[in-house]
């Protein structure tokens, strides 16, 4: 390349790193292109181009970073709906590559859309008439220990209901979204929800959710040390001992568990879709709790009741959340959506749901409610 | 978000040249030719320690006709205090990277 052509490759280097730089850093780039063209060199402006051109797409990479966190913890609901689109998506391709059956890519696709349409209606209710998670939650601990009681059985494990033909695992469906209301508000109904939910799991080998249940609680009491959260973590991890002490039997099926190293056998691709995918379930939480602010703590709960799940499918047979085939996982998640959901702003001013702020704590609720709680002990 | 973190050697190298140009005005080009270190590592670090407040930047006029005007830097009194205490924390690197790019 001769030294005028070298000249003007360094300019188009120089020019197209101005046009990758951030709004606010243009000056900076008017900067690194003037001073190219005052290097006596074509060689040296090249090279000087060159790390210019770096230096414009890092910044333009952590602008974008920096846009994704600040709408992430703005609204969680965006990132979680982004994270789980993204999840399932790469967990149809991880499944298009395994040949799995296209029934199986139809209700992934499905419960996404389902849980989205879930949310979406549940979301205006509590715009309109704000939330009360206490109730809310002891009534779904009570689908969960209904389905531990009268669930469809399979190996000596009893964690499924019949929904429309479909068969869903209620306990992926309900606890996340459980632990993440008792993480924005500790009421004495949300942790006797807790109580009932690791109760339901202790009567049945789901060392899974017990886990996640049992980690997100714990992870709670330590960040907040509060009576409310030391007994929905004492709760948690009883259920927890009592679903380890039972012997669960439950193969491995195929395109849901065990799929973290299955997956790289069937392609290198498929094994990267998988990984990817279980990093995405996990991101909302890393930003959210990083950039702390009010939600910090409801993302930790969001982020370690994931990881754990996660954790759970990669140790044993159970069920590997939303990249894997499985329902409940990706309408679980995206319920979690509701755990961040704020009232209208005409209820916020009116105060009529106050109870909703998050990680609120009532101090004689929780006196009142822990005080018979210790005497039965 | 701006990060307070201790400043890699590279930067230090850097810090040490600014340190000694005092006032005058230094070029990207020639801080890149002083100290060793590529473009890729020169801006970064000098749109951080303006963000900080570390760092004076201005245009400059071009030098003659046809050249292009340039943007200059030198610390500010703030970035001096830095640089400074950069040199009591690390006496040795800094002492020899200011031999080695300004003798």
């Amino acid at each position: 390349m001769n030294p005028p052509n070298s000249r003007r490759f360094a300019t188009k280097i120089a020019n197209f790193a101005v046009t990758l730089l951030p709004p606010d850093l243009k000056d900076w780039g008017a900067a690194m292109r003037h001073e190219i063209d005052a290097i006596p060199t074509p060689k040296d402006a090249t090279i000087y181009a060159v790390g210019c051109l770096a230096v414009a797409m890092g910044q333009r990479f952590s602008f974008y970073a920096r846009q994704i966190v600040e709408v992430g913890v703005g609204h969680p609901n965006y990132l979680i709906a982004l994270c789980a689109s993204l999840a399932t998506g790469l967990g149809l391709i991880y499944m298009s590559l395994a040949n799995a059956p296209i029934t199986y890519l139809m209700v992934n696709a499905s419960a996404l859309a389902l849980g989205f349409v879930a949310v979406g209606i549940a979301m205006k209710v509590i715009k309109q008439i704000g939330s009360n998670w206490g109730p809310v939650s002891l009534f779904l601990s009570l689908l969960v220990m209904l389905t531990s009681l009268y669930g469809i059985s399979a190996e000596g494990a009893t964690r499924w209901i019949s929904i429309g033909g479909s068969t869903v695992q209620s306990s992926l469906l309900i606890i996340p979204i459980v632990a993440l209301a008792f993480a924005r508000h500790q009421s004495g109904l949300a942790t006797i929800a807790i109580v009932v939910t690791a109760l339901a799991l202790a009567m049945q080998p789901d060392r899974g959710m017990a886990g996640a249940l049992a980690a997100g609680m714990l992870v709670l009491a330590f960040a907040t040390p509060t009576s409310l959260s030391k007994v929905a973590a004492a709760a948690a991890v009883c259920g927890f001992v009592g679903a380890m002490m039972q012997p669960d039997t439950l193969p491995a099926m195929p395109y849901v568990d065990q799929i973290y190293f299955s997956s790289f056998g069937v392609r290198p691709l498929a094994g990267l879709a998988v990984v990817i995918g279980a990093m995405l379930i996990i991101a909302p939480a890393i930003i959210g709790y990083l950039a702390g602010g009010s939600n910090a703590k409801t993302f930790l709960v969001f982020g370690t009741v994931w990881g754990a799940i996660g954790l759970a499918a990669a140790l044993g047979n159970y069920p590997t959340p939303i990249v894997g085939y499985g329902s409940s996982a990706i309408i679980g998640y995206v319920l979690c959506i509701l755990g961040f959901a704020q009232p209208s702003k005409r209820l916020q001013k009116s105060g009529r749901n106050a109870k909703s702020s998050p990680d609120r704590f009532d101090h004689n609720r929780d006196l009142r409610v822990l005080l018979p709680l210790t005497r039965s002990l | 978000m701006i990060r307070n973190r201790s400043p890699s050697p590279l930067a230090r190298t850097l810090l040490s040249v600014l340190a000694k140009a005092d006032q005058t005005w230094s070029h990207g080009y020639d801080l890149c030719q002083l100290t060793g270190i590529k473009s890729g590592t020169l801006y970064p670090l000098l749109i951080r320690w303006e963000k900080q407040g570390y760092l004076e930047a201005q245009w400059q006029p071009p030098a003659g006709p046809g050249r292009p005007p340039r943007h200059a830097y030198r610390l500010s009194a703030e970035g001096h205090r830095f640089a400074r205490e950069q040199a009591v924390a690390h006496p040795d690197l800094h002492r020899s990277a200011a031999k080695g790019v300004l003798a």
